[in-house]
């Protein structure tokens, strides 16, 4: 006589996770600051955890990338070479007018730890936190351009509100004119840039950077990447649709602006 | 479980929950502590019935508490009820197995769990001493604990404390 199945997963238990599952779904679609802050947590948790395993998967990254490296690095040498004199000529040039010297940035690298896609707020959460000298809102970038700013921070973890985020808004400068604009994302890695106006010349390619006007992001950093270009007969403003300079894909590091 | 069953259930679930909504709270350390009802109800619904209802049941009832007193946690009260639920439940599988004794100190530590995560969610970010936290949960814990005895000694001649 064969012995009835009992299956591994009875529907008590099934009932369960499902409950469960719903109630950590309703849970983290809040945005109140104790929910935020258990996200850290966990994050936080998650990451602890999830350490040897990241270690042991970056030893590899590591040497692909360094041979990357290496080959940037040399390019890198011959035009930072030609900067070098482009940067003497500037001084030179800023002298000649009487220009006042701009601080250089300082920033500090730190590695993302956690990705939340797809949540209320768009955001990332990287490793290093107040005790690294991280507060609310400082500029948050990669090698290519703007990627945000800190939200939230904790004694080893920040919060990183994404550029891609709905609530996300930077003044910009583009074109020769250095025109005053607004970027807003839209959807994936595009956005849009509202207030420029239709006087002004701008070809497909171009770059708009942060403006400096605002009180957290400093001025000059590339934000996005003209695509297209509409102007419509009754609007005064330019329809521009730009795509991100910074890379959101694969994102392992970033550089926040002290 | 039957339909004169189910309704009998709902009907009390209703009454239960207004009960709840009109029980009187007290102020422990600048903290609003309102005696929990429903785990009461839960504890005997996993008595006679089991798991799987008490696990549904604790899921209503918990989003319902979470509707009415603190969207901005919603979720939370869905989450500590539906888990207990589960260990509620248990009371039914060892109904002629544990003594009134364990089923007690059982109960006691399942309330202390569910407040224990409840309040672990509630005062995330918020500055508050273990001390305090520890007291609240075991002020809860106790005080929902106590409701039951008395109810159990009063309604159901001991049926879950001593038998």
């Amino acid at each position: 006589m064969q012995r009835p199945r009992v299956p591994f997963i009875n529907k008590d238990v099934l009932a369960l996770l499902l409950t469960l599952f719903l109630s950590v779904l309703l849970l983290f679609t809040r945005t109140s600051p104790q929910i935020r802050q258990l996200k850290l947590q966990l994050s936080q948790l998650a990451n602890t955890i999830a350490y040897p395993v990241i270690w042991y998967r970056e030893v590899f990254i590591i040497r692909e990338k360094n041979k990357l490296l290496k080959e940037q690095l040399i390019q890198f040498t011959l035009m930072n070479s030609e900067l070098e004199s482009y940067h003497r000529e500037n001084i030179r040039l800023k002298e000649m007018l009487n220009f006042t010297k701009t601080q250089p940035l300082n920033f500090k690298t730190a590695n993302v730890v956690n990705h939340n896609f797809g949540l209320p707020t768009n955001s990332i959460t990287i490793d290093i936190g107040e005790k690294d000298g991280v507060v609310k809102n400082l500029t948050v970038m990669d090698e290519n351009g703007l990627l945000g700013k800190t939200i939230q921070t904790g004694d080893h973890a920040t919060l990183i509100q994404l550029i891609t985020d709905k609530n996300f808004r930077v003044s910009i400068r583009i074109g020769e004119d250095r025109a005053l604009g607004l970027f807003i994302p839209t959807h994936g890695k595009y956005g849009l840039l509202e207030g420029v106006r239709k006087s002004m010349p701008l070809t497909e390619g171009e770059i708009a950077y942060t403006s400096g006007i605002s009180e957290i992001y400093p001025p000059n950093i590339p934000v996005a990447r003209v695509v297209s270009i509409k102007r419509d007969e009754n609007n005064p403003f330019q329809h521009i649709v730009v795509e991100l300079v910074g890379s959101l894909e694969n994102l392992d590091y970033v550089f926040v602006i002290l | 479980m039957n339909n004169k069953i189910t309704l009998k259930i709902v009907v009390i679930t209703i009454v239960v929950m207004l009960i709840q909504i009109f029980i009187p709270a007290f102020n422990f350390n600048n903290l609003v502590i309102v005696p929990d009802i429903l785990i009461i109800f839960l504890t005997y619904i996993g008595f006679y019935y089991g798991r799987f209802y008490v696990i549904i049941l604790g899921f209503l009832m918990g989003i319902s508490q979470d509707f009415i007193t603190q969207v901005e946690l919603l979720g939370t009260l869905a989450f500590t009820k539906s888990a207990i639920g589960f260990g509620l439940g248990t009371l039914a599988m060892y109904r002629n197995v544990w003594s009134g004794n364990t089923r007690m100190f059982f109960i006691f530590l399942l309330y202390n769990l569910h407040f224990l995560i409840y309040y672990f969610i509630k005062f995330s970010g918020v500055p508050i001493s273990s001390a305090i936290y520890i007291q609240v949960i075991l002020i809860h814990s106790l005080l929902s604990f106590v409701i039951l005895f008395i109810i159990d000694k009063s309604f159901f001649n001991n049926e879950i404390t001593f038998k």
